[in-house]
């Protein structure tokens, strides 16, 4: 049995233990770069750290004690109030999870400050107890960005300078308008064309994601028949797949398949998508494309009997420059922007993209989208991507 | 064959639009900038303007809002020839009026007397 002195001596240590561990908590709280702050679980406010203050332009006593909701506003890119519900805060704790997203919040000093905040609910026995919320200013990541997207539109642009001159003469020559050409000349000129194509290619996909990620793309929905496009684009790939005696087969429904989208960016994510399948599926192998509607959603899948991505290569396919080890070996001209773009377009349409793929067996990639989406914007999922990135 | 006015500061490119044109029959004036552009296009009447955007001194966008301003003639169509990929800028262009966009660094010469060719008809069928 403990005597009395123990206990008082077991006591002394443990406050002692906890005095010193809110001595380090406090210390690390306040010497964190970024801003920190602690809420109970009505979301008021008990400690906020020096940076958060220097971020927000407040005064401790502005903050402590309050609700955080009142404190910080967050609104959108439009500088829209952010409603409570769909508040980093709220999330984590109605869902129990971590939730980081790029947000903006109005302070003193800024109406729209780009942060990146972070939000981890505390939890005790699974219920949250209260959330700690960190977050830095991104206001010179957001301003190079744009910077570096602005400049690829220009350098993109200049590089269409030149070339305008070089396609237009070349075409004429290979028309015609300079006299007929020999065979050789002919040949030579299909070569020139060709390469002319490739890099009017490149250009555009750089100015088509320079676009997206300038916040520039233009999301125009109506109702449209995705059977038909689905259609259309598969027959205008139907030459590319016979050159390569690829058997291209489709499986789309009868019935025209209604759903709100913008026809470009569907037209886009398909394209490519179909477009891979074909590149990186070696000669008499097959492609098949279906589409099928899936409760509220429709389903877009294509599959070919290619390369496949190795394992190695996967966790990578949908960032900038991605190409599969096993593709670089095969001399196929590719940029590396193909599924990037997919993956940004897909987001932007509050879509998804994904795939199940095999070395030397094959890749299937899925695209689905919901049925109707009156999304005339850029969702926020788009952010996360980019930030991913 | 139709009055064509090619509105363009790259002398190159201006050159070689003229002498497709000019292949498939039509008459040709050309301009190399906004402000020349507005004085043949009174000049010159021309049924079709092939306009650039980005220019010396006065643009295609600013050529197409004085252009309407001081009273474009009914039936001529405007075709953007640019390389911009800043949609903005298109979209306005198509607002004041333009027929179509063409992307410079891809235009091909059928490509392009295809287009004049089908305003040609367009205008000739509407004046029938």
């Amino acid at each position: 049995m403990l005597d009395l002195s123990e206990l008082l001596k077991e006591l002394q240590d443990s406050t002692l233990r906890a005095v010193q561990e809110r001595a380090k908590t406090e210390a690390l709280f306040a010497s964190m770069g970024e801003g920190a702050i602690a809420t109970d679980e009505n979301g008021v406010i008990y400690r906020i750290n020096k940076t958060a203050l220097n971020i927000l332009g407040l005064t401790e006593k502005q903050a402590l004690g309050k609700w955080f909701p009142d404190v910080v506003m967050a609104v959108t890119h439009e500088n829209k109030t952010i409603p409570l519900i769909d508040r980093p805060i709220t999330r984590a704790f109605l869902s129990g999870r971590t939730i980081s997203e790029r947000i903006y919040y109005r302070t003193k000093k800024n109406p729209r400050l780009p942060v990146f905040a972070t939000v981890s609910p505390i939890l005790q026995e699974g219920k949250p107890i209260g959330a700690i919320e960190t977050f830095r200013d991104i206001t010179q990541e957001h301003k190079v960005d744009r910077m570096k997207s602005e400049f690829i539109s220009i350098a993109s642009h200049q590089l269409r300078t030149p070339l305008s001159a070089i396609n237009t003469y070349s075409r004429m020559l290979y028309d015609g308008y300079a006299g007929d050409l020999s065979g050789a000349q002919r040949d030579f000129m299909k070569v020139i064309l060709s390469s002319i194509d490739r890099m009017n290619e490149l250009i555009t996909t750089f100015l088509d994601i320079s676009r997206i990620e300038t916040g520039q793309l233009q999301i125009n929905s109506s109702s449209i028949d995705y059977n038909e496009i689905i259609s259309t684009i598969s027959h205008e790939f139907a030459q590319v797949a016979a050159a390569k005696k690829i058997s291209l087969r489709t499986d789309l429904p009868r019935a025209p398949l209604q759903v709100t989208a913008d026809p470009l960016l569907l037209t886009e994510v398909f394209s490519n998508l179909l477009s891979n399948a074909i590149k990186y599926t070696p000669q008499k192998g097959t492609v098949q494309v279906t589409l099928a509607k899936r409760n509220k959603n429709i389903l877009l899948k294509i599959s070919d009997t290619g390369y496949g991505i190795p394992k190695e290569s996967q966790a990578g396919v949908f960032s900038k420059f991605f190409r599969a080890s096993n593709i670089m070996q095969k001399e196929t001209f590719g940029t590396g922007l193909g599924l990037y773009m997919v993956k940004l377009i897909a987001t932007g349409m509050g879509g998804k993209v994904w795939f199940v793929s095999r070395e030397n067996v094959g890749s299937t990639f899925y695209f689905s989208i919901p049925v109707s989406n009156n999304n005339d914007g850029l969702p926020a999922q788009m952010d996360e991507f980019l930030q991913q990135q | 064959m139709a009055n064509i006015l090619i509105i363009e500061d790259d002398k190159l490119l201006s050159d070689a639009y003229k002498l497709i044109l000019k292949r498939h029959g039509h008459k040709v004036s050309t301009a190399y900038n906004g402000k020349q552009g507005l004085e043949k296009a009174t000049e010159q009447a021309p049924k079709i303007i092939l306009l650039d955007l980005l220019m010396p001194e006065m643009g295609g966008i600013e050529f197409l809002e004085k252009y309407n301003k001081q009273g474009k003639p009914a039936g001529v169509s405007i075709v953007i020839l640019s390389n911009l990929g800043d949609e903005k800028k298109v979209q306005k262009a198509m607002t004041l009026g333009a027929y179509k966009y063409i992307v410079k660094a891809h235009a091909k010469p059928e490509e392009l007397a295809m287009v004049v060719d089908h305003l040609v008809s367009k205008d000739l069928s509407r004046s029938i």
